[in-house]
């Protein structure tokens, strides 16, 4: 039973510098015991320990200087900061692990690299955000601690920020941030696949591969096409996260990504040849139509995929145009 | 009332402001942590022992306060009096309350301005 003000001493002591520990301890326990009746039941001593507070409370009262990793003058600024690095490394990181994933993937099957590649960007990514973490918060911490009282408190007027353009819509940089992480992911895979899946890619029966589903001689003419296709992307949302409002360049850029990747992707779907013969005669046989019928079936698709597809972008450039020339929020 | 715990942190936060003042006044006399505690517990000075103790071991390592161990009894208890230094401060903090109030009384008193 007098085990628990041990206990209890001992968590608040532990919390504390060791030179004051011992002291700190002859003065709890008598303090402890002249709260106490004589004989304690052990209902008293839960009582008195809880009349002091949480062992964590009282330490806290008990050391002179307030002890923070970052103190709270600086975290706003450390939060900024710790923002604008992630996005700069983190942004760097995928790029890196992109390109690293298309040159090195060396899967048997589409389904292994696909996972192969998520997990290479995702790893390298959530590694360096990491190290980040820990190098802002050292350089932070050594900056708090060793910056004297007087230095924080001069500034000068020349320092103060500038104030953000007011009619603008602000981009959220968090929604940026993982959208470029997609499009990063999504793009590596998608010329992974184009440069060395198509042609295992088909049709497959008992193991036997009767037909390719894609005529190879046409996604290759489009691989270097939808690289540029996503190296522009991707350059547009560096755009939009470095300028991080929406300004009539950033839509510029983003309205002109959005039509280059829109024209190539359609191209490339309703090229007439994208599948192959082979894969329509195999398809034919088996379901007794002919070939003439699928290929008017696949047309009638493509064309309202591609009314929806164009329909859809065209509803996000106008939300987009309006954000840009008429922001609602005037935040100043 | 909704706004309860609101106001009830408000006027915590304006007595923790005077506790060492009233601390240092009832160490006039000698005493150890317990009793030092019902002292201000019988004049309605509502602090947590939780942070009596603590208080107590600064202002001793401020030199404000003497202490010492009487280990006489079966069990020792440390005993903390007022010093001249801490009664130089609790005089000068006296004045700077008595003033304090005052200029308070006049900048919220309802009459006109």
């Amino acid at each position: 039973m007098k085990k628990y003000i041990e206990r209890y001493i001992f968590d608040v002591t532990r919390r504390l510098p060791k030179d004051i520990q011992e002291e700190v301890e002859k003065e709890l326990n008598s303090n402890i015991y002249d709260m106490l009746p004589e004989n304690p039941t052990e209902e008293d001593i839960d009582q008195v320990l809880h009349e002091l507070g949480n062992p964590r409370k009282i330490a806290n009262n008990y050391k002179e200087d307030k002890r923070y990793v970052i103190s709270p003058l600086y975290y706003d600024d450390y939060i900024r900061v710790l923002k604008l690095v992630a996005i700069i490394v983190g942004v760097i990181s995928l790029v890196i692990g992109a390109i690293d994933s298309i040159i090195g993937v060396n899967e048997p099957t589409i389904l292994e690299s696909i996972g192969y590649v998520i997990s290479r960007i995702v790893g390298d990514f959530v590694s360096s955000m990491v190290s980040v973490f820990f190098f802002v918060t050292l350089i932070f911490w050594a900056v708090d601690h060793h910056t004297t009282g007087e230095k924080s408190e001069a500034w000068k007027l020349k320092d103060l920020p500038d104030l953000p353009s007011p009619k603008t819509t602000r981009i959220s940089k968090t929604s940026t941030m993982i959208g470029l992480m997609f499009h990063t992911i999504f793009s590596a895979i998608f010329i992974i696949f184009l440069l060395k899946y198509v042609s295992v890619t088909g049709w497959y029966n008992n193991d036997i591969y009767l037909a390719p589903f894609f005529n190879e001689s046409v996604t290759d003419q489009f691989v270097i096409f939808f690289i540029i296709s996503a190296v522009i992307g991707f350059i547009v949302y560096i755009v939009q996260l470095y300028e991080g409002e929406w300004k009539t360049k950033v839509a510029i850029c983003y309205t002109a990504k959005t039509i280059i990747g829109l024209t190539i992707g359609l191209l490339f779907i309703n090229h007439p040849n994208l599948i192959s013969t082979q894969f329509f005669m195999s398809l034919s046989n088996t379901m007794d139509v002919t070939v003439e019928y699928l290929k008017d079936g696949l047309r009638n698709i493509l064309i309202w995929i591609t009314v929806i597809v164009i329909l859809v972008s065209v509803i996000d450039l106008i939300s987009i145009w309006l954000k840009t020339l008429k922001p609602k929020s005037l935040k100043a | 009332m909704g706004n309860q715990s609101l106001l009830d942190n408000m006027i915590n936060e304006l007595k923790r402001g005077t506790q060492i003042m009233i601390v240092l006044h009832a160490l006039k006399d000698m005493q150890y942590g317990y009793s030092l505690l019902q002292v201000l517990n019988d004049k309605n000075v509502n602090i947590e022992a939780g942070t009596l103790y603590p208080l107590l071991r600064r202002l001793d390592q401020q030199g404000l306060l003497d202490s010492i161990w009487d280990t006489s009894e079966s069990r020792p208890r440390k005993y903390y009096k007022l010093n001249e230094e801490g009664t130089q401060i609790l005089e000068a903090l006296k004045k700077a309350w008595k003033d304090m109030i005052t200029d308070v009384n006049q900048s919220i008193s309802e009459e006109e301005k």
